[in-house]
């Protein structure tokens, strides 16, 4: 027992598996919120018109905040499960510190959501007419985005889990968070449509990937001391 | 809680090694009501400590604040001398709480439970892990998801992370519930077992303790 | 040495109420002095704009409040830091009574910059990069306010508020500028009418008294909110009763 390395490293790998394969003997859960992207994205055209100009001109914004909704409403998924049946304290008083597992934890909700809402996004892209050429960009934010929407989002389901209906709460809290993440993703397929320089977005992304990578963590595990109380 | 003191002081004369849990003048509160303040005591290596009193005196409040989930509105709990606060990390590798939620996932196995618990603490030894579903009569049950097994097989498996991370402090809340009499010897005989073994165990329970062993060295306080 | 001691006396729950009592009167006296001299000024001395003629007048109170809707969530997020990191009550009771005022002064902004807005644009609504900040500004407020309001624990309820206006402070800057940056995108870069090129004195002094006037009536009711909010939290201590018995 003794001697083995018993680090964070460990800690967030073994947390990390844990969640993943919840998260695959759930498959209910792993599906819903894809079929939710699917669903919402396919309302435009219903809803608007099958124009595919007029659907070109949307598509960026559809896809984007489709991802971002889906993304919300999978959020609550990361500590509800833990809380309610008690492993949740178990974690927190866990030797290691909380923010790893936190960051574990968001590590598999993001495998188990926003990756794959970022693998079957250029089937809808290509449903809005979206030209098969700039999928790429699309790609690209989403993957950049999806992880930064994942990470604030954990703040929003710590300070809510111990309330028994938070998912208005949640959504009140936590999109103004993500307006600055859809401004940049959103305008960045939008501008790469038109053949604009789009590496500006990219880099912004990426820095408030690791700028929400650095910190939510800690304020994750803030919010869970608190809320655990 | 007078007599209480009283009963700690006795107990601690006996004891040799000065506490290595100390509760200083903490007070516990729900909400804005105060279920007990100026609460102190200490409890050295090889102590039992059962905490009696009527439903919604604040039992599991006082668990809570000496694991460390909760912060007492006044006073402070010391391990080692240290505020738990401080040092969290010494404090949370050398205790184990076990709440009355059995902190298990559903869908994953007996087996798959325990394994995860004992990774988290730093165990990768296979062979404690069988032993410990052994003794826990759920060796047969250990492929079986946790969502199948019944409420009393659930709490041995809780249990078993105390057998798979070794810790000094153990704290229990209601252990005992849902467990049928067998089971309960194997707990009781665990007890005896970690305190001969300079452990400290904390619980919670309506029954009292069957076995002379752990009535000889245990402590009752009584919140009213 | 003596100041913290001071400081420790303030932040008993009784000391606080008894010495904020007596502040708020002066405090509303400043208030309304204040205010009197800043209209007077801004409407009757302050002479008319050469471009968008009285109209503009209405930036005495929109721009004291749009300022006081960043400044009171600084104050915020910096009182529920101290609150968390010292765990002072005192603290968390500020930054809570802070949160409904600043979304009033937040509000504010947005509906005298939308009336501002009528004559210049011609419309009630315009996505305005600072309207539009401003508006995320009050989502966040009324986040803050939703959370505390959701708990029934007081204590959890202020701590879990106070982690998310500190997360809220992080992200308005982050905010701001992502939303400058759009609205250059969209509307190409135009001159916005809340920045005067060059101010007149005659509109200085009114726009500043007004602001002082707009700090001074913050101040007043958050000790106004804190007090009654310490009264209710320490409705078991003995001096409440007292001070009940005698009123």
């Amino acid at each position: 027992m003794e001697g083995v390395p018993n680090n964070a490293v460990t800690a967030f790998t073994t947390i990390f598996r844990r969640d993943i394969k919840l998260a695959l003997r759930h498959r209910s859960e792993l599906i819903n919120p894809l079929a939710f992207f699917v669903i919402v994205v396919s309302l435009f055209p219903l809803g608007l018109s099958t124009d595919s100009r007029t659907l070109l001109q949307i598509a960026p914004a559809v896809l984007w905040i489709s991802a971002l909704l889906a993304t919300m409403l999978s959020l609550e998924s990361i500590f509800r499960s833990d809380y309610e049946d008690g492993s949740l304290e178990q974690l927190v008083l866990s030797e290691h510190p909380l923010s790893v597992i936190v960051l574990g934890k968001v590590a598999a909700h993001w495998c188990t959501t926003g990756l794959l809402l970022t693998l079957i996004s250029p089937a809808l892209a290509i449903s809005l007419a979206f030209p098969p050429q700039k999928l790429g960009i699309l790609v690209w934010t989403l993957l950049l985005g999806t992880p930064t929407l994942s990470l604030i989002g954990s703040i929003g389901v710590a300070l809510t889990v111990g309330l028994r209906r938070g998912g208005i709460l949640l959504a009140l809290l936590i999109l103004p968070l993500y307006i600055p993440i859809l401004i940049f993703g959103a305008s960045a397929v939008d501008m790469s449509i038109d053949d604009l320089d789009v590496a500006g977005q990219l880099y912004l992304l990426a820095a408030l990937l690791v700028l929400s990578l650095t910190l939510t963590p800690f304020a994750t595990s803030a919010a869970l001391r608190v809320t655990l109380e | 809680m007078n007599t209480l003191k009283n009963t700690v002081a006795e107990a601690q004369q006996t004891a040799l090694d000065p506490p290595t849990l100390r509760v200083e003048s903490v007070q516990g509160a729900r909400g804005d009501r105060v279920l007990f303040s100026s609460l102190s005591f200490g409890l050295s290596r090889g102590q039992l400590l059962h905490i009696t009193g009527p439903n919604g005196c604040g039992k599991t409040t006082l668990l809570r604040i000496l694991c460390g989930l909760l912060t007492p509105l006044e006073g402070m709990v010391r391990w080692h001398g240290h505020d738990i606060r401080g040092s969290a990390s010494i404090h949370r590798r050398e205790c184990t709480y076990i709440g009355h939620r059995d902190g298990l996932k559903a869908e994953l196995t007996a087996l798959e439970n325990l394994q995860f618990n004992a990774r988290m603490s730093g165990c990768r030894d296979n062979g404690v892990i069988d032993d410990s579903l052994r003794l826990l009569g759920l060796w047969e049950y250990q492929d079986l998801l946790v969502g199948h097994l019944s409420a009393g097989q659930r709490r041995r498996l809780a249990l078993g992370r105390l057998l798979v991370k070794r810790a000094i402090l153990w704290i229990l809340d209601e252990p005992f519930t849902a467990i049928d009499v067998d089971g309960r010897d194997v707990i009781e005989a665990q007890l005896i077992n970690h305190l001969q073994g300079d452990g400290i165990v904390v619980l919670t329970s309506h029954q009292a303790l069957s076995h002379p062993q752990l009535r000889e060295r245990c402590v009752t306080v009584s919140l009213q | 040495m003596r100041f913290f001691r001071y400081f420790h006396r303030f932040s008993s729950p009784r000391e606080f109420f008894r010495i904020a009592g007596s502040m708020i009167p002066w405090l509303a006296a400043a208030t309304i002095v204040l205010l009197m001299i800043g209209l007077y000024l801004g409407l009757f001395v302050a002479p008319p704009d050469y471009q968008q003629g009285e109209s503009y007048r209405i930036m005495f109170i929109h721009v004291p409040s749009a300022w006081m809707s960043l400044f009171v969530y600084m104050v915020m997020a910096g009182a529920a830091a101290i609150g968390l990191i010292w765990r002072i009550k005192l603290a968390h009771v500020m930054a809570m009574s802070s949160a409904p005022i600043g979304a009033s002064f937040t509000f504010l902004a947005l509906v005298t910059g939308s009336l501002w807005g009528k004559p210049m644009w011609g419309a009630w609504w315009v996505w305005d990069a600072r309207l539009t900040s401003e508006l995320i500004l009050l989502f966040l407020y009324l986040g803050v306010m939703a959370l505390y309001a959701a708990f029934e624990e007081r204590r959890t309820a202020q701590r879990a508020a106070g982690i998310l206006a500190i997360v809220g402070v992080v992200n308005v800057p982050i905010i701001h500028y992502s939303v400058m940056w759009w609205n250059t995108l969209h509307q190409g870069p135009t001159v916005s009418k809340f920045d005067a090129p060059s101010i007149h004195p005659s509109m200085l002094a009114p726009l500043l008294i007004m602001s002082v006037a707009f700090t001074v009536f913050y101040a007043t009711v958050l000790l106004m909110r804190a007090r009654w909010d310490v009264l209710d939290q320490e409705q078991r201590s003995n001096w409440v009763d007292e001070y009940l018995e005698q009123s």
